[in-house]
């Protein structure tokens, strides 16, 4: 997928940028290898089924980590600097669902180049996950 | 300029009674460019303001950023 390049004056207010992803079983083993998180919950099918999910969820961090991809690779793309992110985990996402990682340009800081984005991890039409973040814009 | 304070306070992690007129990058040790651009980001939030890149170069104290908010049509409380 090519990077995307957009200039800040590209980017409007009010925008949205959506892509979908599916976080497979193999996505979550990637994620706890990686990171060293082997938690039962979301490794081990038995205590999985015996925990209050009935079956093991996705790391929170791995399906949020999905807002890196949204700034890195959607908006704004190549141009961007990752400032801060704020999360909420609302909901469990279980392994191999489908969700939809959405971000709404909230906000334009024009002396500085930073825009505020709201954004959201959405499964069926509800919000597993949002928050807020602040990307720096850079030439 | 209590909630000017309750911002920077937040963003900058000092007691909101540490911050006065002249308090600045030069005498609180973690108030870095990260930090200037959340300010920024903020004040323009939260006042529903814009400042222009001249404004914000021009900011080098707090009372430097209570002037521009001044000029933008902010009304302060000092008393608070």
């Amino acid at each position: 997928m090519k990077v995307p390049n957009l200039n800040f004056s590209e980017i409007k207010e009010g925008d949205i940028y959506l892509f979908e992803k599916n976080l497979s079983e193999e996505n979550v083993m990637g994620f706890a290898k990686i990171t060293g998180d082997f938690n039962p919950l979301h490794v081990d099918v038995a205590f999985g089924r015996k925990s209050q999910f009935k079956s093991n969820i996705v790391h929170g961090m791995l399906a949020a980590s999905l807002f890196s991809t949204l700034v890195g690779m959607y908006c704004p793309g190549e141009k961007s600097i990752y400032l801060t992110q704020t999360l909420n985990f609302k909901a469990p996402i279980f392994y191999n669902e489908s969700v939809f990682v959405k971000g709404t340009v909230l906000a334009k800081n024009d002396a500085i180049k930073v825009i505020t984005l709201k954004t959201e991890i959405i499964k069926e039409g509800k919000v597993m996950i949002n928050g807020e973040a602040k990307v720096r814009m850079v030439k | 300029m209590k909630r000017l304070k309750q911002i920077l306070a937040k963003i900058l992690e000092i007691d909101e009674d540490k911050i006065n007129d002249e308090t600045s990058p030069d005498n609180v040790d973690n108030w870095d460019s990260f930090d200037g651009l959340m300010i920024v980001s903020e004040l323009e939030s939260r006042f529903n303001v814009k400042f222009t890149m001249d404004q914000v170069v021009a900011v080098k104290c707090v009372k430097d950023i209570k002037e521009a908010l001044r000029k933008q049509g902010v009304q302060l409380d000092e008393s608070t």
